[in-house]
């Protein structure tokens, strides 16, 4: 269940960010998880509602963009999307890569009044 | 209103952990982060690794476990110093906790130091502490399914124990898929097949473990 401790930071995030700008309610909250982060979505959901419940954040909507993991090949140079957890080039079978996205786990913004 | 955050979560710990590997290069010290699930044999391998190699190089180990010190009482009979950590509920380790423990190190005295994470294949494979290089410990009882199961840890360790191989007549575990797995998630892991029982495979750990002493300048990417 890292989806709770995640959910934990970002609620504790949301909170400092509604201080530091005089918001009395959140009515969103917009998170990017990276899809090597293994994290389920309905967890994620479920772990916000639970833990915003009696905060400035309760009743907010979560919305969850899922990023996908992308590398770049360091011997033909190519980008590609990695499918399949396969962390091979498709173009030409290097494994010699750079990870360039899919290990986010980022509050992106919140909507609030 | 909305607001613009674009906060990482883990940019807090990520820093820690970049200050924990300079220091610890000031030192020439190496640190392993052993990761696996509960009963997968990161204590069993440590202690063969502390009774084999405990004259000949000095080290530490912070003990990660959620309420007990019952690792800590196992290792205790080896040359080696021990810090715990008690997480009180939290599944994995954080360069936070990992810095406070090395606090209880005089670290001019110390060649290598083994972090032994709480026993799960996923929280802690998403929390740098500050090692050189992540260590995966897979047992065969576990399946060999894992790999695939768990990707990040499989992807992020740069050495996968596989453990307890004495017990593979008595599993209906199929290495080739596991090889297979694991070329695809990490085609660069480096294998080790060990059992602590028949000690097959423990001279070439050790001689790993060994050759880390001497590399602190392993750089993570």
């Amino acid at each position: 269940m890292h989806e709770l401790s995640i959910i934990q930071d970002i609620l504790k995030t949301i909170e400092q960010t509604a201080i530091k700008n005089d918001l009395k309610k959140i009515n969103k909250a917009t998170l990017e998880i990276g899809q090597m982060r293994q994290c389920i979505p309905e967890f994620l959901q479920f772990a916000f509602e639970t833990l915003t419940k009696d905060t400035i954040a309760s009743g907010a909507q979560l919305i969850i963009r899922e990023i996908p993991v992308k590398a770049l090949c360091l011997q033909c140079k190519k980008e590609f999307q990695v499918i399949d957890d396969s962390y091979g080039c498709p173009h030409c079978d290097s494994i010699e890569l750079d990870i360039l996205s899919g290990k986010e786990i980022v509050l992106s913004s919140i909507d609030g009044d | 209103m909305e607001i613009l955050i674009k906060q990482d979560l883990l940019i807090a710990n990520e820093e820690k952990a970049k200050d924990i590997r300079a220091r610890l290069k000031q030192h020439n010290i190496c640190m392993l982060n052993l990761i696996g699930s509960p009963g997968a044999g990161k204590t069993s391998l440590l202690e063969k690794t502390f009774s084999t190699l405990g004259q000949r190089c000095r080290m530490a180990v912070i003990e990660g476990d959620v309420e007990t010190d019952e690792d800590a009482k196992r290792l205790a009979q080896y040359p080696v110093l021990i810090a715990m950590v008690n997480t009180h509920g939290a599944c994995h380790l954080e360069s936070v906790s990992v810095e406070k423990a090395l606090n209880a190190f005089d670290l001019k005295k110390l060649d290598l130091i083994f972090v032994e994470n709480i026993g799960n294949l996923v929280c802690p494979a998403e929390f740098d502490v500050g090692e050189n290089l992540k260590i995966a410990v897979l047992s065969v009882c576990e399946g060999d399914d894992k790999v695939i199961k768990y990707p990040l840890l499989f992807r992020e360790a740069s050495i996968v124990v596989l453990h307890k191989i004495d017990l593979l007549p008595y599993l209906n575990f199929n290495r080739a898929r596991f090889y297979a797995d694991l070329k695809k998630v990490n085609p660069k892991a480096k294998v080790l097949e060990v059992s602590c029982t028949t000690e097959e495979g423990v001279d070439a750990w050790c001689k790993m473990i060994l050759s880390f002493t001497k590399i602190n300048v392993i750089s993570i990417s």
